[in-house]
């Protein structure tokens, strides 16, 4: 006979481990889960359930566990709760929000899923951030739901939550950019269940996948513009693939200007890695000493960089270091590691070609359409940092991007070279007089530097057209190099 | 003393930073760190009252820090593949002892309990190592231990990173 419900242990959300905190402790995050399950086992309609503060955690362990098919009630309860409390919709996306994703086993997993989209088909408070929140996880297992849902809503979506939508194109583009539609495990401890066997990846749709980014592009591209120049970075990179061609054709000629005048914003750049990765770099760049990052670094290594497809996440790391996290002066000068230095270490563990020439990139992307004024000069901070910091000890790093740069403005876009020259001669201009560096002179005047591109440099600055005649210190050339002969006479008194 | 005697044993005690670790035959240690680094898991032959039990205990030595100090923890049999460089464990009721002659260690031990409670985001001291700190029995009482030497400022089985 088998045993009476009741003996048998409840059913987990995540996976466990002898050395993992039970759901029992309060240390589990599994823990609110549980407490409000044995309170609440079986969620219902009714008036008293309805009011238990104790709702939303029991409601959605109800919802992540029960076997296939869900059943109904807990529907119904959802949707009551909400319409009776304003605020529980919002509780109950952000229980399972709480959940770390990486550790859910596949069936809450494919429940989620199920939770958010239902939450989206009754455009509940609350999930927009879960969907959010879900678009930073792919690829995982069962990640098709969230395409089939965009595409489902996307006109819904371009009218009453424009950003999301742009933040599933976003999400999607540069998991095709990075070609890392890795192959979904199945589902091994809930073979026998219907719902988790039948639960699709992103790998095996990529054909839908590519279409609904080049439908949205079409049909809504002033909602998809809201990514800024990110868009047109990484639409570049797949215009190789033959269903974006006609895009690159029709629709892009006209747009890219536009578009590449608006910087992307930090909640975009976000998207494009995980919140682990987001939360251990920010942990590093706002609390970890110089000379203290040595471990660190080799966990993030192990932990993020080193696996298929780790390598391809620089340059979104990269993007997401220049626009998505700009700190304090308080902390910049609390002495933790700066994120200039963190960049350095990212490039030098690029080992693919292609790589290393997305990260260089990311890294200058805001320097060739930087207009002063519009632009963040935090943007662009960085690889200036990293250039004229690496000028006296790694050489090396300082003449690979400065040639990079060079190319970059020759050959990125040869339409608007002059357009792309410009900005970036004004980006070291404002570098300068907002006291980034001190003085160019820094590259300039370096020894150690490729006396070629310091003489690029320097013609460079002083290339001027007229209207634009000064230098990047705003001063004539002439002074400036009359300057540095002083100075240089100066030192060698 | 380290833990304020509570009823029911010593997992419940308070909480210590590693550096107020003292050497003492009590399983009473709790405390939280991050693994810094992990030696290859050694298969030590079987104690010889395990014998009856059969196999090998495997063992695996990782250093061990928070904002205080570090420490050279042992793990023992599952905890060897269960944690890794970077992880943040919660130690109940460890250990902090003499182990097979002289390597000075902190444990689980058979009655404390080793758990991964997040990872990364914690800050650390590689120096003093308590492990590498030679304790003698204080002359007013000799029940206590009082740090008499430092061997070494660092671990000197794990070195610092370049």
């Amino acid at each position: 006979m088998p045993p009476p419900p009741s003996s048998s242990p409840p059913p987990r959300l995540l996976a466990g481990g002898e050395h993992l905190p039970p759901p029992t402790s309060a240390s589990s995050p599994e823990h609110p889960f549980l407490s409000a399950h044995l309170l609440l086992p079986s969620p219902s309609p009714s008036p008293a359930d309805l009011s238990s503060p104790h709702l939303p955690h029991a409601l959605a362990f109800a919802f992540l566990t029960q076997p296939s098919p869900l059943p109904r009630h807990l529907l119904v309860a959802l949707h009551a709760a909400g319409a009776r409390f304003p605020a529980f919709y919002q509780a109950f996306a952000s229980a399972l929000l709480s959940l770390p994703f990486p550790l859910l086993l596949p069936h809450p997993r494919a429940r989620l899923l199920l939770a958010a989209s239902e939450l989206a088909r009754a455009a509940a408070p609350g999930f927009g951030s879960l969907l959010a929140s879900l678009l930073r996880r792919v690829p995982f297992p069962g990640d098709a739901r969230l395409l089939e849902l965009f595409t489902e809503h996307a006109s819904f979506l371009a009218d009453e939550e424009p950003q999301l939508l742009a933040s599933a194109v976003f999400a999607f583009l540069r998991l095709l950019a990075r070609n890392r539609l890795a192959p979904a495990p199945s589902s091994a401890e809930c073979k026998d269940c219907e719902e988790c066997k039948s639960v699709k990846s992103l790998e095996e749709c990529r054909g839908k996948l590519v279409s609904f980014c080049v439908s949205m592009l079409r049909d809504h591209f002033q909602v998809c513009a809201l990514i800024g120049r990110d868009l047109v970075r990484s639409l570049h990179e797949l215009a190789l693939v033959p269903e974006f061609q006609p895009l690159w054709r029709d629709l892009m000629p006209d747009c890219v200007g536009d578009v590449c005048r608006m910087s992307t914003p930090g909640w975009c750049t976000a998207l494009a890695i995980t919140a682990e990765m987001e939360t251990q770099l920010l942990f590093m760049m706002n609390n970890v000493k110089w000379g203290d990052q040595k471990r660190y670094q080799l966990w993030y290594v192990r932990k993020h960089l080193m696996m298929p497809g780790g390598e391809e996440r620089i340059p979104d790391i990269v993007r997401f270091i220049c626009c998505g996290y700009h700190p304090t002066n308080e902390v910049m000068h609390s002495g933790v590691i700066a994120r200039w230095a963190v960049i350095g270490w990212l490039l030098t563990f690029c080992r693919k070609g292609y790589v290393v020439a997305n990260a260089k990139l990311a890294l200058f992307y805001d320097w060739l359409f930087f207009e002063e004024g519009r632009g963040s000069i935090m943007n662009i901070e960085p690889a200036m940092l990293l250039m004229v910091n690496s000028v006296s000890q790694y050489t090396d790093i300082t003449n690979m991007l400065l040639e990079f740069l060079f190319l970059l403005i020759d050959n990125y876009d040869v339409r608007r070279k002059h357009a792309i020259a410009c900005c970036v001669r004004s980006a070291f201009g404002v570098l300068v007089k907002k006291r980034v560096i001190s003085s160019l002179e820094q590259l300039t005047c370096c020894e150690k530097l490729s006396p070629l591109l310091r003489q690029k440099l320097v013609a460079f600055l002083s290339s001027s057209n007229p209207g634009a005649a000064e230098d990047s210190c705003g001063k004539p050339t002439a002074i400036v190099s009359k300057e540095t002969e002083l100075k240089k006479s100066v030192c060698s008194s | 003393m380290l833990q304020a005697d509570t009823p029911g044993g010593g997992t419940t005690g308070r909480t210590v930073k590693l550096k107020d670790l003292v050497p003492a035959a009590t399983n009473t240690v709790n405390t939280t760190f991050i693994v810094l680094d992990k030696a290859a898991p050694a298969a030590r032959p079987p104690h010889p009252h395990a014998q009856a039990r059969g196999g090998e205990e495997v063992t695996c030595l990782a250093l061990v820090a928070d904002d205080t100090a570090a420490a050279h923890f042992l793990l023992w049999g599952g905890e060897c593949g269960a944690f890794e460089p970077g992880d943040i464990v919660r130690l109940t009721g460890g250990i902090f002892s003499y182990h097979r002659g002289n390597a000075l260690v902190l444990r689980a031990g058979r009655r404390g309990r080793a758990e991964k409670v997040g990872e990364f985001t914690m800050l650390f001291v590689e120096t003093p190592n308590m492990s590498e700190i030679q304790w003698g029995r204080d002359p007013g009482d000799p029940r206590r231990m009082v740090q008499e030497a430092v061997v070494s400022p660092y671990s000197q089985v794990f070195k610092p990173p370049r």
